[in-house]
């Protein structure tokens, strides 16, 4: 059974749409509609206190732990620290995998995020946040698919 | 146990690692110049949040050093997380702040030592400072 982290800013919006496709919770065949975004958990909610926070998001069909994690502008170094840790105490990194979603943010869903989370603006910020996540949604199903972990599971179900 | 001594800068939570280690007593400051002079900066002073192994203590806990942002709070959420994510227990990890142990004196005198190269003022103000403060509540050394 593999772990797979998906991270961004805040834990909020790419993490938590990027993780849903590979879940299946959202479809890689169509832009999903505001409403079934705004179903999805965690999705424009977690605070400035949730960050740093590793959330289950689900397991998907073949068994893997899929969590989401808001750490900031720390995403590069994220996966050093982890093997560091895993190095000191004893973890196998090797079924470990964490994955930065914020190269698929647009300065739209930037902005919204913001606004909603950070201002706590929720009424303007939200409505950008989703119109961005919409226009972006592409990026994040490619994140998906260039996911090594992902791809195996592909083959496997071939 | 893994005890991991914490700061923003990395020669501060080294102090309190040797001192924790017994390489640096509270009492008997001669060996200063020495570790002092392997102070220098590199690198490796700014790689945050990855803990390097500096001993074992009488205890046989590992002592690690470790350099922090501002984020800290955060990232050490993300750890313990981490570690219970793999089922192992976070409190294996013992997280110490440096910072809020090593006073003033101590600060200037690295800055003098190492920063302006003035060692003997420096090396002064360092030893004043672990004299005049109680800087480590888990000491193990024997002695």
């Amino acid at each position: 059974m593999k772990k797979i982290i998906y991270h961004c800013y805040g834990g909020s919006h790419s993490s938590v749409v990027t993780s849903a496709i590979h879940l299946g919770y959202l479809s890689k065949d169509a832009i999903p509609t505001p409403e079934e975004l705004m179903k999805l958990p965690f999705f424009d909610k977690q605070n400035d206190a949730d960050h740093g926070t590793l959330n289950l998001m689900g397991i998907d069909q073949f068994g893997n732990e899929v969590y989401i994690c808001g750490c900031r502008n720390h995403g590069k170094i994220l996966a050093n620290v982890m093997n560091r840790i895993a190095e000191i105490a004893g973890i196998d990194m090797h079924s470990i995998k964490c994955i930065d979603t914020l190269k698929g943010v647009n300065l739209l869903m930037r902005l919204g995020g913001f606004i909603s989370r950070k201002l706590r603006l929720i009424a303007i910020g939200r409505p950008l946040v989703i119109k961005g996540t919409l226009q972006a949604y592409d990026k994040f199903i490619q994140i998906v698919a260039e996911d090594s972990f992902a791809k195996q599971d592909i083959n496997q179900e071939k | 146990m893994k005890i991991v001594y914490y700061s923003t800068e990395k020669r501060i939570s080294k102090i309190m690692a040797f001192i924790h280690l017994g390489k640096l007593r509270l009492n008997n400051v001669n060996n200063l110049e020495r570790i002092i002079d392997g102070f220098k900066k590199s690198k490796y002073d700014k790689i945050l949040y990855e803990p390097l192994y500096v001993g074992t203590d009488c205890r046989n806990d590992q002592v690690y050093i470790m350099v922090v942002d501002k984020q800290k709070d955060i990232m050490f959420k993300f750890i313990s997380d981490f570690l219970k994510m793999n089922s192992k227990n976070p409190q294996e990890f013992i997280f110490i702040n440096a910072d809020k142990s090593v006073g003033l004196l101590v600060r200037i005198g690295i800055f003098f030592a190492i920063d302006l190269g003035l060692k003997s003022w420096g090396y002064h103000f360092i030893r004043k400072g672990i004299d005049n403060f109680s800087m480590c509540s888990l000491t193990s050394s024997p002695g």
